[in-house]
C-alpha cells in the first residue's frame, strides 16, 4: 500500500483508489490587422497569459466514485467540479454535485483535451456551463444518456437562469460514429425594475481573439437550447459537427416594460483532425514515439470553421438598435476559421499552435469600425498535465 | 437704410469675432460657431419615451445621429446632467464607442448636447469659454445646434466637447495621466479628507483608469495645500499645480462673475482636474459655466478666502498681485464690450429664431429675449466694475 507514482499519482488500497489529476495552461496570442488608423486597438484577450492552473482528483470505492477540481488561479470560479458518482448498473449512474450541464459535446470535453486552442464559437458561447444539480447517465447498448436537473446553467455566469432541465442523448449506430441531440430549458429572472443598475442576464459574444462580437440584453423568462451533434473517428482521422440554438424570452424587458421579441442565438461548427504520427484519434492522444524515445512524439493538424448569428424573432420592424433592450436587435455574427497544430512531444506536455480568422460582414461591427472582412489572430498554448 | 448699415457693422463684427476664434475649435466643423447645426438622432421611439421617462438613469440606448447630414450609426446616448438633468427637455451624452468599438466622429468619442434648462439667455456658457481661451485655458469647444429625435424638434441645444483623452491629447499633449470630474455633493473648498481614497473618489470622480484609479497624487495635492503653512506656500504648490495658471483661472471666473465655479458660493464646483502622465502635476479644466455672467458688478476677489487653496495662495502679496493683474488683464483682453458683444450678437442672430421655436426650453421668450439683455447688461457693466476694484 502507499503512493505509486508512475504515469500519475496514485493511492490503493482494498478496493480504494486515489488518482491526483491536473494541469496548467500558458497562452500567447498575437493579434494582426485589429490596429486603427490612430494605431488603437479594440478590447481584446490578453498577449499572454496563465490560463488555466487546474488541480484535482478523484477517488473510487467501490461503486462510488467522487471527482474534484479547482483552478486557484480563476477568480471567478475557484471551484470547477465536485460531485460524487454512483454506479447503480452500467446504464444507470446518479451523480449530485457541482458538474458542467450536459448540453455541448464540446463543452463537456475537458480544456486540457480540445482539438484547438479555444472551444468552438458555439460551445464557447451557447453552451450551460457548470452548476449545483443531480443527473442520471448510462449507457445501454448503444446509446448513452445524461439528464439532469440543475439549480442554474452556470453557477459563476452573469446570464446564468434559474432551475435548468438538461440532457442529452447519443447514439452509436457503428463503432466509429456517434450522434447526439441535447437540449436544455430554464427560466432567466431579470433583475427588479427598482435595480439602481440591473444586470443584463442575456449571453454575451466574444470571438476567439476576445473581441466582443455581441453585447449582453436583457432577458427575461424561458431560455432554451436545442443542440445535435455528430462525431466521426477512424483510425488517427476524427471529424465533428455540433449546432446549437438558444432562445430566451425577453418579457417586460423593452425600454417601457414591454415585451420584447425573443433573443435568438444559432450557431454551427464543423472541424477535422488528423494526427499524421499515427496515433488513434481518441480522447486522451498518447504519443507512440514519445521523444525521450528517440521519436519526435505526437503531431495532429486540424481545421475548424465556425459560425455564430444573433438576432430575434420579431417581425424586424422599427429601427434596427445594437442597445440592449432593442425591440429590433441588430443582427450581429461572427465566422471563425481556425487552423491548427498540436504536438505532444512527450505525454504529459502539449504545444498548441492555431492561426484563427476572423471574418466580420457588418463593417460598422467590425473589430475596425468600417473595415469589414478577415482579421487574423495566432494563438499558442504550452500544456503541461498529471497524466 | 440706417438699419441696413448698423446690421452689416454688426455682420462685419461677427465675421471678425468668429475668425478670431481658437484655431484648434474653427477647424473642426460640428463646433463651428458660424453655424447652427443640425442634430438628428433616429431611434426605437420606445426608448426615447423611456429615456425621458428615467431621465435620471444613465441608462444607454443605441441610436444613429447625423450632425449636419453626417451619419454615425449605433451610437450609445443617455441622459446626462446634474441640475439640469430633464425629462421635458433631457441633456444628452453621446458614446460613439458604446456598441462599436473605436469609432469616433471627428475624432471625438464622446458629445453632450446640453439642454440649457438653466441660462434663459442661452449666452452664458458659449461666452465664457472664449474668455478662458483668450486667457491661455484650454477649455471645450461648444456650438449651438438644432435637435431633432425620429424628426421632432426637441429645440436648442449646446453642443459641447467632451473633456477626455482626446481633449486632452489635443489640447495638454498629454492623455495617459488621471483625469477627475469634479462632483458636486457637498460644500467642499479643499479640506483635507483624510487618508481613504474612497473620501476623494466621491468628489473626484476617476474619468480615466476607471477600473484602476489612483488619487494618491491628489491626495498628497490636498493634504499639502492644507498643511503646507502660508509662508512660501506657493513654492509648496508648485509640484502640483502651476501657480500662476491656477491663478489665472481663478481670475477669470471672477471676471466672469461665474457663481458656480471652483469659487462658487456654494463651494466648489464645475471642473475637472487633470493630472499629467507620471507627474503629480494637476491642471483644472473649466466645465459647465451656465452660471456665469451673472452680474455686471461681481466682487473680484469673490469667495477667495473660503477656498483653503486661493485663500493660501492669495495670502501671498505677490500672487495677489498677479491674480489681480490677471482679473485685469482678462478685463482688458476679453471681458469687454469689443470681445464679447459681437459674440453675443453672432450667437443671437444665429440661434434666436430656433430658441423661439423651441417649446421644450423651460423659459417663455419673452423670458429668453430678457435673459439675453440681462448679458448685455452685464457685458456693459462688468469690464467698469473690475477696473473700479482693481484700477
Amino acid at each position: 500500500m502507499g503512493w505509486e507514482f508512475g504515469p500519475g499519482a496514485r493511492l490503493a488500497r482494498s478496493g480504494f483508489e486515489f488518482n491526483l489529476a491536473g494541469y496548467i495552461q500558458g497562452d500567447f496570442r498575437s493579434f494582426h490587422d485589429y490596429e486603427n488608423a490612430q494605431g488603437e486597438l479594440p478590447d481584446l484577450g490578453a498577449e499572454s497569459e496563465l490560463r488555466r492552473l487546474r488541480l484535482g482528483g478523484d477517488a473510487k470505492w467501490k461503486r462510488l466514485s467522487v471527482e474534484f477540481d479547482f483552478d486557484p488561479h480563476d477568480d471567478q470560479e475557484h471551484l470547477k467540479n465536485l460531485f460524487a458518482d454512483l454506479k447503480i448498473t452500467r446504464g444507470l449512474h446518479v451523480t449530485v454535485g457541482n458538474m458542467k450541464v450536459p448540453v455541448s459535446p464540446e463543452w463537456l470535453t475537458s480544456a486540457a483535451k480540445t482539438d484547438f486552442v479555444e472551444r468552438n464559437l458555439v460551445a464557447d458561447t451557447l453552451a450551460p456551463g457548470r452548476d449545483w444539480g443531480v443527473k442520471i447517465s448510462g449507457d445501454v447498448r448503444h446509446v448513452a444518456y445524461q439528464l439532469g436537473v440543475f439549480q442554474g446553467d452556470g453557477r459563476v455566469d452573469q446570464s446564468r437562469a434559474d432551475t435548468t432541465l438538461a440532457g442529452r442523448i447519443e447514439v452509436s449506430p457503428i463503432k466509429t460514429i456517434d450522434v447526439g441531440v441535447s437540449a436544455s430549458q430554464g427560466q432567466v429572472n431579470a433583475d427588479p425594475a427598482t435595480t439602481e443598475d440591473p444586470l443584463a442576464r442575456g449571453i454575451s459574444v466574444h470571438a476567439p481573439s476576445g473581441f466582443r462580437i455581441y453585447e449582453r440584453h436583457f432577458v427575461d423568462g424561458t431560455r432554451r437550447r436545442l443542440g445535435a451533434d455528430a462525431r466521426f473517428h477512424y483510425k488517427s482521422i476524427g471529424f465533428k459537427v455540433e449546432a446549437l440554438q438558444m432562445t430566451s424570452e425577453r418579457n417586460g424587458q423593452g425600454s417601457v416594460f414591454d415585451d420584447l421579441p425573443r433573443e435568438v442565438a444559432r450557431g454551427w461548427s464543423l472541424s477535422s483532425t488528423w494526427l499524421v504520427t499515427g496515433e488513434r484519434k481518441v480522447r486522451t492522444i498518447k504519443p507512440g514515439h514519445p521523444i525521450h524515445r528517440g521519436g519526435i512524439g505526437a503531431i495532429e493538424i486540424g481545421v475548424r470553421y465556425d459560425e455564430l448569428d444573433v438576432d430575434d424573432d420579431g417581425e424586424g420592424v422599427g429601427f434596427e438598435g445594437a442597445g440592449s433592450r432593442a425591440r429590433n436587435i441588430r443582427p450581429v455574427g461572427g465566422a471563425t476559421l481556425t487552423g491548427g497544430l498540436s504536438w505532444w512531444p512527450i505525454e504529459i506536455a502539449r504545444l498548441y499552435f492555431n492561426a484563427v480568422v476572423e471574418r466580420y460582414d457588418d463593417a460598422l461591427l467590425a473589430p475596425v469600425p468600417g473595415k469589414k472582412g478577415n482579421y487574423v489572430t495566432l494563438l499558442a498554448r504550452v500544456q503541461l498535465s498529471i497524466p | 437704410m440706417r438699419r441696413t448699415g448698423s446690421l452689416a457693422v454688426t455682420m462685419l463684427a461677427l465675421v471678425g469675432a468668429l475668425s478670431a476664434a481658437p484655431a484648434v475649435r474653427a477647424a473642426d466643423a460640428i463646433f463651428n460657431p458660424g453655424l447652427l447645426h443640425e442634430f438628428r438622432i433616429v431611434m426605437d421611439a420606445s426608448d426615447w419615451t423611456s429615456l425621458q421617462k428615467d431621465f435620471l438613469s444613465n441608462q444607454y440606448y443605441a441610436a444613429n445621429i447625423s450632425v449636419d447630414g453626417e451619419v454615425l450609426q449605433q451610437v450609445g446616448l443617455r441622459s446626462r446632467g446634474k441640475g439640469s438633468r430633464s425629462g421635458a427637455k433631457p441633456g444628452l451624452l453621446v458614446d460613439t464607442n458604446k456598441y462599436v468599438a473605436n469609432q469616433e466622429f471627428h475624432g471625438l468619442k464622446k458629445l453632450v448636447l446640453d439642454n440649457v434648462t438653466q441660462d434663459g439667455s442661452f449666452l452664458h456658457e458659449p461666452l465664457a469659454y472664449p474668455v478662458f481661451e483668450a486667457m491661455g485655458v484650454a477649455s471645450p469647444a461648444i456650438s449651438y445646434t438644432r435637435l431633432t429625435v425620429n424628426d421632432q424638434f426637441w429645440g436648442v441645444y449646446w453642443l459641447i466637447e467632451n473633456v477626455d483623452k482626446n481633449f486632452l491629447s489635443a489640447r495638454l499633449g498629454d492623455k495617459e495621466g488621471n483625469l477627475f470630474k469634479y462632483e458636486y455633493i457637498e460644500d467642499y473648498r479643499f479640506q483635507d479628507k483624510g487618508t481613504d481614497p474612497r473620501a476623494y473618489f466621491n468628489l473626484f470622480k476617476p474619468e480615466t483608469h476607471e477600473d484602476s484609479p489612483d488619487a494618491s497624487a491628489l491626495m498628497e495635492f490636498i493634504h499639502a495645500a492644507n498643511s503646507a503653512p502660508d509662508a512660501g506656500f506657493a513654492a509648496a504648490m508648485a509640484p502640483y499645480i502651476d501657480v500662476d495658471r491656477f491663478l489665472t483661472y481663478l481670475a477669470v471666473e471672477n471676471a466672469i462673475a461665474g457663481q458656480d465655479g471652483f469659487l462658487g458660493l456654494q463651494g466648489m464646483n464645475n471642473f475637472y482636474l487633470y493630472q499629467f502622465t507620471g507627474q503629480k502635476k494637476f491642471v483644472f479644466i473649466p466645465w459647465d459655466q451656465d452660471t456665469s455672467f451673472v452680474s455686471g458688478t461681481w466682487p473680484i476677489l469673490q469667495n477667495v478666502d473660503t477656498n483653503v487653496l486661493a485663500r493660501k495662495l492669495l495670502a501671498d502679496p505677490a500672487k495677489k498681485q498677479f491674480y489681480l493683474d490677471q482679473v485685469k488683464a482678462a478685463a482688458a483682453r476679453a471681458v469687454n464690450p469689443g470681445f464679447l458683444t459681437p459674440r453675443l450678437e453672432a450667437s443671437y442672430a444665429l440661434s434666436r429664431n430656433a430658441i423661439l421655436e423651441d417649446t421644450k426650453k423651460p423659459f417663455t421668450n419673452e423670458q429668453f429675449e430678457q435673459g439675453v439683455q440681462g448679458v448685455r447688461n452685464v457685458i456693459g457693466a462688468r469690464q467698469a466694475d473690475i477696473q473700479s476694484q482693481a484700477p
